[in-house]
């Protein structure tokens, strides 16, 4: 059931481009209207003017500015995201080491969110104005409001400092004493992952929880629900089968928000948890004045984004028969 | 509408024209009470707005004070002194710190009364600022739709969704300085896109409706038709959005003085928060790790449910109480 | 024995602040089985109420205050070998069933309810256009409702069977493959009587089929639905408030104004002798073919408010021959065929036509009077 023409694909697939060439653009433009930094950082006073010169030339900054653009944009579509200033490896070389543990960290609260949202969302649409609706309203918007890090930090103080259950840094245990199995290495991993997941999916899932709500909420007056009811479909039948199914299209759009929301999430908590992805990079690359790692790991976030937007376009034809090759209704 | 009589004073018409909208105004609000949740709201942003705007009168000392040495904090400490710090909550004996103190002394409750400001300052100015600058634009994108402010809009509102926040926001910061408006200039560079967007599609299926058609037989002008006739079912909307914005801007501004990107020259609960880290006392001084972490919740939610109240009264739905 | 009895049937909304809404007060009709019976009213008059109570498709805060719906049929866990009701349940005081077998619908829990709708009786919604999921293929769509009430059907023999119905109101099998926004208005319609008619109902209820349609898709639709009762023998509920489709679909007709019964008859009493003022207030207004009208009277007056309303002929207020006894209380339903001692005698329910009013046996006088413009306008200055 290909309900995908490869037209609209391709389409969509270039306008993807085009927005991931132009947030270069943009990001490029951002790093280099940083006062000078950037060469202040890698020289110190005490230099002198010869050897200020050769690190400009190492870097490329002797240029112009357009050719330095056009290096940049064509370095970084080829995977080249030259070298740190704080760090001996090549930076794509971190990247590729780090990120797929973001995306582990991220994709476990990701689905703790799309999977808990919506099926309380769900309910709660349907009970709305009621009682039941009203109370874990109030508390999932309670927890909306908790900040990531203060909550990690009372998850730590109970499983890990009291209690000594769960790890509370890095995504491995240092130093084993022990070799690693795979298996050994897969529970430890979990392990570790355990804290800041669950610290995060207490916030996590009220964002798609919020919008299920309201699409379940105007989905329920539909005529077609009213049918459903009518026909003799019993009570979950209708709840599920004919009005989740519907509210379901829009919560779509709700998770693309939810894919930024949860990498500023893991920003946050693999700082507190020490974890050695992407959001530990950037953070402390920010806080030393490497650009070089800044941009490139910006770069490399937008275009996860963008390809999750691509996949939301590409789930939205299966959930929505309406929507077909591109077409709105 | 003509005048006939000649005691229709210009006072008259006034109230005319206000009556409806009180009216509203009060029905709107009587739905609102209705809402324990958004009254709750209201009381805790009431109650934080009185620590913000008159910390003298609520902390119980100024922020000066230091524990042992009193109000000026001169002085010096003895060593068993220094090393009692910081100091669980202590009602008189050896000194008044109803949330004990912080490692270096200073009272816990006095720095949440004055931290209070810069929450609500945030919140505030980023709420109000993003729908400033997003409600007007969204009002033309929508009202105007097909041409090129629609279509820029458009753009633009790609890129930026595609963009991480908190990044952006970390690198914007970085650069431009850490201050409190640096903070809520690249907040609210980010979320204004979120207000045009909504008010623009709002505005796109008011369009449609008759009235606006008529008004155009009528022959009112394109700002007459935006302003009287549009905006008014916009604005609930907007609020919406800008309570959601605050709480989201206190949020951020707690990440961000995690991560060491506080101003450090404002009194914040963020900053409580960093320093508690920072100095190492997380697990062992829960009077100082709490009440920031509380007090942030506390307020965002505030706003949520103000927020979330209000979208109940802007679009009232099934309730069954 | 009747298909549907409603006796004395009373449905309320509650209301947030105030007392409760009578939307339908004390309404008493019959359906046989196999005929086509009008339920005719301006908006608000309570048959949409009425005809969804009858499956306990109220809105949350709908009820039945009092009265009973008694329905010739059985639920498959009451019923012996042949269909019928078991004795035990006919004689204990448990079920809700009567001596003759037929059941009271508004005793049912909704799970029991669950197994009346479409099977027994199904109801095809007002705005049905919109009533079919989007998200799902139409033929699934009828298939789902024949697996929930014939549960041993294999699936294939299932969209065999929904192909059939489509083609049976003119939609080709292959069609059944289709969503419901590649249909046209027309086709829609006619899918969801298709899809009414899965089960084999003994009786379809129909709320405002025709409105929103253009006249042109009215006839097909109507068409379709007399075709679909023709095969399938069922009896029909029409809900609606256009006069002149019952006219063409009905047998009998029952005319409501403000929550309660004012006429019933069969399509030429109520046609050719309307009884009762409101229903002459009725013809006036709707233009006729046959015969030359210089215009078109509306009743002046708003329909009563239902949360308060007054003892006295629900009509009253509007009605130009109101007087005396009007005012104290709403009449019953009068036979209008002469009784042994003249007209004013309460109808059986047996009787065919019968009238709401009681100065019915004055009806000749009130039927000349009421085709003149004056009588009507009377109403605003003497009210």
């Amino acid at each position: 059931m290909t309900r995908i023409s490869a037209k609209y694909l391709a389409q969509r697939l270039v306008v993807s481009y085009l927005t991931i060439l132009l947030i270069m653009t943009l990001l490029f433009a951002l790093v280099r209207s940083m006062p000078g930094s950037f060469i202040d950082m890698m020289t110190s006073p005490d230099m002198t003017q010869a050897q200020v010169q050769r690190i400009r030339q190492e870097w490329g900054l002797n240029q112009p500015l357009w050719q330095q653009y056009i290096d940049f944009m064509i370095n970084y579509q080829l995977g080249n995201f030259g070298w740190s200033p704080t760090r001996i490896a090549p930076i794509w070389q971190l990247i590729k080491q780090r990120l797929p543990r973001t995306v582990i960290l991220f994709g476990g609260t990701y689905l703790a969110g799309i999977v808990i949202g919506p099926l309380v969302g769900m309910y709660l649409g349907w009970w709305r104005g009621s009682k039941k609706d009203q109370t874990i309203f109030t508390s999932g918007l309670l927890m909306y409001s908790i900040p990531s890090f203060w909550i990690a930090w009372l998850f730590i103080w109970a499983f890990n400092y009291e209690l000594g259950w769960l790890p509370s840094g890095y995504m491995v245990t240092q130093f084993p004493e022990f070799a690693w199995t795979p298996i050994s290495l897969s529970v430890d991993i979990l392990r570790h992952l355990a804290l800041p997941i669950i610290s995060f999916s207490v916030i996590g899932w009220v964002g798609t929880m919020l919008v299920m709500r309201t699409t379940m909420n105007d989905v329920v007056d539909s005529d077609y629900v009213f049918l459903a009811e009518a026909k003799g479909v019993s009570e979950r039948g209708v709840m599920i089968k004919h009005a989740a199914r519907n509210a379901l299209i829009p919560v779509a759009t709700g998770a693309l928000v939810g894919v930024v929301f949860i990498l500023d999430g893991s920003v946050v908590l693999e700082n507190v948890f020490n974890y050695p992805g992407m959001g530990n990079l950037i953070v402390t690359a920010v806080l030393n004045s490497d650009y070089p790692v800044t941009q490139a790991v910006f770069f490399v976030m937008a275009v996860l984004i963008v390809f999750m937007r691509l996949l939301t376009d590409v789930a939205y034809t299966y959930l929505d028969p309406r929507i077909k090759f591109g077409e709105e209704e | 509408m003509a005048t006939e009589e000649s005691e229709f004073t210009w006072f008259d018409a006034v109230k005319d024209r206000w009556s409806h909208r009180y009216e509203r105004f009060q029905r709107g609000w009587g739905r609102f009470t209705n809402h324990r949740m958004g009254t709750v709201g209201l009381l805790i942003l009431v109650f934080f707005s009185l620590w913000a705007l008159f910390p003298e009168v609520f902390a119980p000392h100024s922020p000066q004070w230091k524990a042992y040495l009193g109000p000026t904090g001169e002085g010096r400490m003895t060593l068993e002194q220094v090393e009692s710090l910081p100091h669980p909550p202590a009602f008189g004996d050896p000194f008044f710190a109803p949330l004990g103190t912080t490692d270096g002394g200073t009272g816990v409750m006095t720095l949440m009364v004055y931290g209070a400001k810069t929450a609500l300052y945030i919140g505030f100015a980023a709420g109000a600022l993003s729908s400033l600058v997003g409600v007007p634009l969204g009002l033309i994108s929508g009202f105007y739709g097909d041409t090129w402010i629609d279509e820029t809009i458009q753009r633009i509102a790609d890129v930026v969704y595609s963009l991480p926040f908190l990044p952006l926001v970390i690198v914007l910061v970085a650069v431009r300085g850490i201050t409190t408006t640096n903070i809520i200039l690249a907040i609210v560079l980010r979320s204004w896109i979120n207000n045009c967007i909504i008010i623009r599609g709002e505005t796109l299926s008011l369009k449609e409706h008759a009235y606006v058609d008529s008004a155009k037989v009528a022959g009112a002008s394109d700002t007459r038709i935006v302003f009287r006739h549009i905006l008014p079912h916009v604005l609930p909307l907007s609020f919406v959005y800008l309570a959601q914005d605050a709480a989201f801007a206190i949020l951020t501004q707690a990440s961000l003085a995690y991560l060491g990107l506080a101003d450090f020259t404002a009194y914040s609960w963020g900053l409580m928060l960093q320093n508690i880290q920072a100095r190492g006392y997380i697990f062992d001084a829960f009077w100082w790790l709490i009440p920031p972490g509380l007090a942030i919740t506390l307020v965002a939610a505030a706003f949520y449910f103000i927020g979330f109240s209000m979208e109940d009264v802007a679009n009232p739905q099934r309730t069954q109480e | 024995m009747s298909l549907l009895e409603i006796n004395d049937l009373s449905v309320r909304y509650r209301i947030q602040d105030g007392p409760d809404v009578r939307a339908v007060e004390d309404v008493n009709f019959t359906v046989e089985p196999g005929e086509t019976f009008g339920l005719v009213g301006e908006s608000g008059c309570g048959k949409t109420t009425l005809g969804k109570s009858l499956l306990a498709l109220l809105d949350d805060n709908g009820y039945v205050e009092s009265g009973e719906v008694w329905y010739d049929g059985v639920l498959p866990r009451w019923a012996d070998a042949n269909g019928e009701p078991k004795l035990e349940v006919i004689e204990s005081d448990n079920y809700p069933v009567r001596e003759d077998g037929m059941m009271d619908l508004t005793e049912l829990d909704v799970s029991d309810m669950r197994q009346v709708r479409w099977r027994e009786i199904a109801l095809i919604p007002q705005g049905s256009m919109n009533a079919l999921n989007p998200v799902y293929k139409v033929g699934d769509q009828i298939v789902e409702a024949i697996r929930i009430h014939e549960p041993g059907t294999s699936e294939k023999e299932a969209h065999n069977r929904a192909r059939d119905l489509l083609e049976r109101v003119g939609i080709e099998r292959d069609r059944a493959d289709d969503y419901a926004h590649e249909f046209s208005g027309g086709m829609k319609q006619r899918a969801v009587i298709a899809l009414a008619m899965a089960c084999d109902p003994a009786m379809v209820i129909a709320d405002e089929p025709t409105t929103a349609l253009d006249v042109i898709i009215q006839d097909r639709v109507l068409d379709a639905i007399k075709d679909m009762q023709d095969e399938f023998d069922a009896a029909m509920l029409i809900i609606s408030h256009d006069i002149s489709v019952m006219s063409e679909t009905c047998d009998r007709l029952g005319v409501m104004y403000g929550g309660r019964l004012m006429e019933t008859g069969t399509d030429e009493e109520i046609f050719l002798n309307p009884s009762n003022p409101y229903t002459l207030g009725l013809q006036n207004s709707f233009p006729t073919v046959q015969e030359e009208q210089d215009r078109l009277l509306s009743i002046p007056g708003t329909p009563p408010d239902l949360s308060q309303p007054a003892d006295q002929c629900r009509f009253a207020p509007r009605c130009p021959f109101a007087s005396g006894e009007c005012f104290n209380d709403h009449p019953p339903l009068f036979s209008v065929e002469e009784g042994e001692y003249g007209r004013q005698w309460e109808a059986d329910p047996e009787e065919s036509h019968t009238s709401a009013c009681y100065r019915v046996d004055e009806i000749e006088e009130l039927r000349n009077k009421a085709t003149q413009e004056q009588t009507w306008q009377q109403i605003t200055e003497t009210h």
